[in-house]
């Protein structure tokens, strides 16, 4: 025993170390030779460094027995020469011998030899970096073998190249590079790793983002391809220059996104966003959203999509972002076939007017809407509502309310509301066929069995008389599942994942058509013609039972219907028990069973739920969105000029079958709430009437409160927000108003919101006090508008035809016929009755600003006080005084008259006061809530205006007028993107009175801004407005102006 | 074709010789009643002047258009009788097609000749005339669509017995169109079905039901060889609405009935 070896192998820290007393048992069990070449090495060691050897102690006895003895020695030699020599390096050597010896052992000489030369040459640059060199890559090397060896290299080089970087800030860089080694060299191809290197390199924003970037590769990065990791690196390295923290923020999280997508739809995607590198922040807020987008997009139609967006963003990078975040809501409206018409035509927006192009594929102007409707094929129940909803009256005689339900179906929904019997649940929109017509048909025929199910009872289910029609074992199952007896039980007891409601809906569906089938001929030949449109469709290996039995009904023979599922017999018994004059409902529900029984899991076994062995009873199979074989006549395409479009017009057959998320599979509340997010479930809050089943999902939701909770990235968001259209949350009531923006020259739909208020008032009092206050000024105003009053008949002379003679004319005739001249024919008289039919709104402008007192009209004058003295009085008090006298002087004169007020806060909260409508007369209150007119916030008038145009659309009068009472222009803390512009509100404002005079209300605009004139002029025509510089002279003003351009 | 006892009603009304208000809505047969009644009861002729002079009434129907004026030619200025006046005198059936259109100061006019006095004073003539012994009074009046403005007062309304017209039932309108227009009674029952259909519309989207003369129409269309679809969107759909959401709900039904 050597001196030094009682440091190590005799050494007590040895027998006391973790695994120590192993080691000396592992020791002990070698052979005696074998332990000689152990004790060698050690003691070579042992003279560089005690400790090295003591940790060479815990390591060798296993690495001898498990290693032959070459491979023994190559490792131990390498210890020695980390530990001592030209390479010595002892945190090296330390890092060394803690890994796994056997495995370096194995390692192949050339490449344990290849490693010591890099190590050498890191070693040159920095010891600790040589120390990190053993730590991250020799593990690597013993897995990846051979294949280490360029991936080894590239590590070096860019590991070097990052140290050599700006100084002490490199060498840190280099040492996290170097770190990170042994989990990223396993994941990290050669070629990729310059280029990690080189984004984290890029990403050097403080020290937050760029240590921690080479902590580790991001999660999901392994699970990505190299053609998908390649597409990541350009994203963010090309978005890093200019936004280095969303290019962290994104490769930090993208990988994990992208992972969870279909694969085949990773790389389109990246290639998509690769396009709009530029735009990094807004990519990263849409980030979290991109599952859901992607599984909107039909797989079939993926690639095709995906490449064009690429291609826009390749013109258009700011278009991509809002394009993929309205994706969804396009989708349902245009169809996969209508999108590449719709990009092409967004693109030319984009080119005159990029803010323009934004807003269309942001789905945020009217154009891009309109755009989407017009080339589609698809229904929807909005568009046709009016249509049908007298169609169904038409049939049924009562007005029945139709209700928009999620899904695809041939039937109407059946669902707890339908039971009330006063709506019918109609799919959202149909997109079965290339046409519209076809579309159309769908959605009315299903209308019609709506009503057929009112006309023909089927709310009048006994579940008793259906046991009665049941097989003994089914009867009894029924009794024991469902209490009660009627069709709410029904519903109750069958859980909505059971096929058997919609089955119930097929059957009593077919026997409805078979009952208005036999009353009406055009509804036979038009079901049977859609019915062979969808034979000819949808081949019979696809034909889910819904279809069948639609087909069925229809009067297809069965011959053509038969599947698997379906034999000819049974077809035969279902068509007889629900073809007869004497089919009921409970007959359609007995069939419904016996089907579900045959079918799907026994209801006997496993009671009602979702099936488990059937799943080809999913019933949008064939009913959603593209799951139809293509035409054979072979579509009328008129626009296959367009190159895009046939990028897209993949096989839609091929569709359905790799997408499993389909429409109408229920989201999960994840999913849900991001599309909301992304805007793609607006239609849920549309409307009262649109409280289906996705209404309730949403309203449970707890949706983000605010922009910078939805997508975790604070700067660029809010803008973003400030952008979308606005949800509409179901239960609130109100109006929505597009809004013109003249930036991109379109409307911005359901921009605003407005809500009526109704205004408090005081007793009266303020009424009152005016009247006393210009009691010298109405007696004459009284007496001006009394001459206007027209007389109730007028004589009109020179008539060929009349009541009685025109005594001059006949005078005159007379001497005409003695002078031998022909006299004129025109000899009578007429009494017309005249009636003056004219109906005016005054909109007062109740912002904050008329809360300014009166200035005099020259500094010396008598400063104005209100009536009692105390406060001076300000411009609102004026212009109520002027409605108090105009309100009376219109009394005097009788034509109609209202009076309403508007302010808000936001394109969110626009506020409408009533102060006097039509119907009302100048009653007390109406009095009492002039009086109560105070001044609050925002000027918002384009909507204001266009609610203005709203109320006074259902009148008729022969001359309608707008008199908008304002003191200054247009504003809003959101009115247009630039708070300090008014070009926006005013340019909003001027297209509001465009509308108004469209419809045929004559506007004027009155204002008390001696400024005014600057902006009035662009809003409307001279002869359109009046400024009046001494705004207390607005009560005897206003009369007069009323006089003079309120022509009946 | 009977549907009710309206016949025997204006039988009786025409002994007493009371005046009768018809009410039914647009195209229901009112007029084609009177004419019946007309001819069954007074007979179509009567000492050479007509048995039945009818009167549209309009917006701007005078009293001396209903009474007569004075009419220059060439150098005298003759009286001519109104048709009112002239079926007094004659002792005809005045039949006031939608009295209610004319203007007020017209329908006082006919106050005095529909109670016990029987008298048509003619102010211009200073004459007071009474009415021969067969002449009677009979307005009609859609109460439908006529706005509110345009009601008939009661003081009027009162001095006349009513006969209340509706559209017939399907199976008897069904009957009239087979034979008014000589179609077969399928087609003619689905016809009437359709109009039953459409009726249900009516305040909601239309301001009158269809009526059975448009029905008729539309049988007549058909029959001259127009085919059903187009013979109900010509007679029907566009002779009813303007509003494009309506035609097309309309024709939808259309539709519906017909192949």
């Amino acid at each position: 025993v050597s001196p030094g070896r009682a440091h190590w192998l005799q050494s007590p820290h040895l027998a006391r170390a973790e695994g120590g007393a192993e080691s000396l048992a592992a020791f002990r069990r070698l052979a005696e030779p074998e332990q000689r070449e152990v004790v060698h090495f050690g003691d070579v060691l042992a003279e560089a460094s005690p400790a090295l050897a003591l940790a060479y102690a815990l390591r060798a006895p296993h690495a001898r027995a498990r290693l032959p003895r070459e491979g023994f020695a190559r490792w131990a030699k390498l210890a020695v020469e980390l530990a001592s020599g030209e390479l010595a390096n002892r945190d090296a050597a330390g890092a060394y011998l803690r890994l796994d010896a056997a495995a370096i052992g194995a390692c192949r000489p050339a490449l344990l030899e290849h490693w010591r030369k890099l190590y050498a040459e890191v070693q040159s640059v920095s010891r600790k970096l040589a120390a990190l060199f053993v730590e991250g890559s020799a593990p690597v090397m013993a897995k990846l073998g051979e294949r280490a060896r360029p991936r080894l290299d590239a590590w070096v080089e860019a590991g070097l190249d990052l140290a050599s970087r700006s100084g002490w800030r490199g060498e840190f860089l280099a040492a996290a590079f170097f770190a990170a080694g042994s989990p990223t060299l396993s994941v990290l191809e050669a070629e990729e790793i310059p280029r990690w290197a080189a984004l984290g390199a890029a990403l050097q924003l403080g020290r937050d983002i760029g240590q921690s970037f080479f902590q580790g590769l991001p999660p999901g990065f392994a699970s990505l391809t190299p053609a998908e990791r390649a597409a990541t690196f350009d994203l963010c390295v090309a978005s890093a220059p200019r936004a280095a923290r969303a290019a962290a923020g994104l490769f930090a999280t993208l990988p994990a996104i992208a992972a969870q997508l279909p694969e085949d739809a990773r790389l389109p995607l990246l290639r998509v966003l690769v396009a709009a590198s530029s735009e990094a922040e807004a990519i990263a807020g849409v980030a979290s959203m991109l599952d859901a987008i992607v599984r909107c997009v039909p797989a079939a139609v993926r690639d095709g999509l995906f490449d064009r967006i690429a291609r826009l963003g390749a013109r258009f990078p700011f278009c991509v972002v809002p394009l993929l975040r309205s994706l969804p809501r396009a989708l349902e409206q245009a169809g996969a076939r209508g999108m590449a018409r719709w990009i092409a035509w967004g693109e030319g927006i984009a080119e005159a007017n990029p803010e323009a192009g934004r807003a269309y594929f942001a789905l945020e102007s009217r154009t891009a809407l309109r755009y989407l409707r017009e080339h589609s094929a698809a229904v929807h129940l909005e568009e046709v509502h009016g249509v049908l909803r007298s169609y169904v009256r038409m049939l049924c005689g009562v007005s029945l309310t139709l209700r928009s339900g999620d899904g695809a179906s041939l039937r109407p929904f059946l669902d707890r509301e339908s039971l009330e019997r006063s709506s019918i649940a109609l799919p959202e929109s149909v997109d079965l066929f290339s046409s519209w017509e076809d579309n159309f048909s769908v959605l009315k025929l299903a209308a019609a069995v709506g009503v057929g199910r009112l006309l023909y009872g089927s709310f009048e289910l006994s579940l008793t008389r259906v046991r009665a029609r049941l097989p003994a074992p089914l009867a009894s199952v029924l009794a024991a599942t469902i209490e009660g007896d009627g069709f709410a039980d029904l519903l109750e007891a069958v859980p909505e994942a059971d096929p058997l409601i919609a089955l119930f809906a097929a059957c009593d569906g077919a026997r409805i058509d078979f009952r208005l089938r036999r009353q009406y001929r055009g509804y036979t030949a038009e079901i049977e013609r859609l019915a062979r449109r969808l034979v000819r469709r949808v081949a019979r290996p696809r034909r889910s039972a819904e279809l069948v039995l639609f087909l069925v009904g229809a009067g297809i023979p069965h011959g053509e219907l038969l599947t698997d599922d379906l034999p000819a017999d049974l077809l035969g018994s279902v068509a007889a028990a629900l073809g007869s004059p004497e089919s009921t409902v409970d007959d359609a529900l007995a069939v419904a069973i016996q089907i579900r029984e045959r079918l799907a899991d026994s209801i006997a076994v496993s009671g009602f739920g979702p099936p488990t062995s059937y799943e080809e009873l999913l019933f949008e199979k064939v009913t959603g969105d593209a799951a139809l074989d293509p035409e054979p006549e072979g579509e009328l395409d008129a626009s296959a000029e367009s190159r895009p479009t046939e990028v897209l017009d993949v096989d839609p057959a091929a569709v359905e079958e790799g997408d499993d998320d389909g429409p109408g599979t229920p989201l999960s509340a994840e999913e849900l709430r991001r599309l909301l997010e992304a805007g793609a479930i607006l239609k849920v809050g549309r409307g009262a009437e649109a409280a289906d089943s996705a209404g309730i999902f949403a309203r449970d939701l707890p949706l983000p409160t605010s922009a910078a909770d939805a997508t975790g990235e604070g700067q660029g968001v809010e803008g973003d927000r400030a952008k979308r259209p606005r949800r509409a949350a179901p239960e609130r009531g109100g109006f929505d108003y597009d809004e013109w923006d003249y930036a991109i020259r379109d409307y911005r739909p359901r921009w605003c919101h407005l809500d009526e208020i109704n205004l408090g008032g005081d007793a009266g009092e303020f009424f009152q006090d005016t009247l006393m206050r210009y009691a010298e000024l109405l007696p004459e105003v009284r007496r001006q508008f009394q001459r206007l009053r027209p007389e109730r008949y007028r004589r009109v002379r020179g008539l060929e035809d009349g009541e009685d003679f025109d005594f001059n004319a006949a005078v005159e005739a007379r001497v005409e016929l003695r002078a031998r001249r022909s006299p004129s024919q025109r000899l009578y008289v007429a009494r017309r009755a005249e009636e003056r039919d004219v109906a005016t709104l005054f909109l007062l402008d109740m912002s904050a600003s008329t809360d300014e007192p009166v200035q005099p009209r020259e500094p010396g004058g008598e400063p104005s006080a209100a009536a009692d003295g105390k406060r001076p009085r300000r411009i609102i008090d004026v212009t109520k005084e002027a409605l108090v006298i105009m309100a009376e002087a219109l009394e005097e004169l009788g034509d109609r008259y209202a009076v309403y007020g508007f302010s808000g806060q936001g394109r969110e909260n626009v506020e409408f006061y009533l102060v006097k409508p039509f119907q009302e007369g100048l009653t007390a209150r109406v009095r009492g809530r002039i009086g109560g007119i105070e001044p609050r916030r925002s000027t918002r008038m384009g909507t204001a205006l266009r609610h203005a145009r709203t109320k006074m659309a259902n009148l008729t009068a022969r001359s309608k007028h707008v008199f908008l009472l304002s003191d200054g222009f247009p504003q809003d803390f959101d009115y247009g993107t630039d708070r300090r512009s008014n070009t926006y509100g005013i340019q909003d404002t001027m297209m509001a009175l465009q509308e108004c005079q469209a419809a045929g209300i004559t506007p004027f605009c009155i204002t008390v801004d001696r400024t005014g004139h600057d902006y009035l002029r662009e809003m409307c025509e001279t002869s359109r407005y009046l400024v009046i510089e001494d705004v207390a002279s607005l009560p005897t003003e206003l009369p007069k102006i009323y006089e003079r351009w309120v022509r009946a | 074709l009977p549907v009710g006892d309206e016949v025997e009603l204006f039988e009786a009304a025409w002994r007493c010789r009371l005046p009768v208000l018809l009410k039914g809505p647009t195209g229901c047969g009112k007029t084609r009643f009177i004419e019946h009644v007309t001819h069954r009861f007074h007979g179509p002729v009567r000492d050479g002047a007509p048995g039945l002079i009818t009167v549209a009434c309009h917006e701007d129907l005078t009293g001396s258009d209903l009474v007569g004026r004075y009419l220059i030619k060439g150098d005298d200025t003759v009286w001519i009788d109104g048709p009112l006046t002239q079926a007094v005198r004659a002792g005809a059936v005045c039949y006031l097609d939608e009295i209610v259109e004319a203007r007020k100061d017209t329908i006082v006019l006919i106050h005095p000749l529909t109670d016990h006095r029987r008298i048509l004073p003619i102010d211009k003539r200073g004459e007071i005339l009474d009415a021969h012994d067969d002449f009677l009074l009979v307005i009609s009046y859609n109460p439908g669509y006529q706005s509110v403005l345009k009601d008939l007062k009661p003081s009027t309304r009162q001095r006349f017995v009513a006969i209340e017209f509706d559209y017939p039932p399907r199976d008897k309108e069904a009957e009239v169109i087979a034979h008014e227009s000589g179609i077969d009674a399928s087609t003619a029952l689905e016809l009437a079905a359709l109009g039953e259909k459409v009726r249900n519309l009516k305040a909601t989207g239309l301001e009158e039901g269809v009526s059975t003369r448009l029905l008729i129409y539309a049988a007549q269309l058909m029959r001259s060889g127009v085919s059903a679809r187009a013979a109900c969107s010509g007679a029907v759909t566009r002779a009813l609405s303007d509003d494009p959401e309506t035609q097309r709900a309309i024709d939808e039904l259309c539709a519906t009935v017909f192949p």
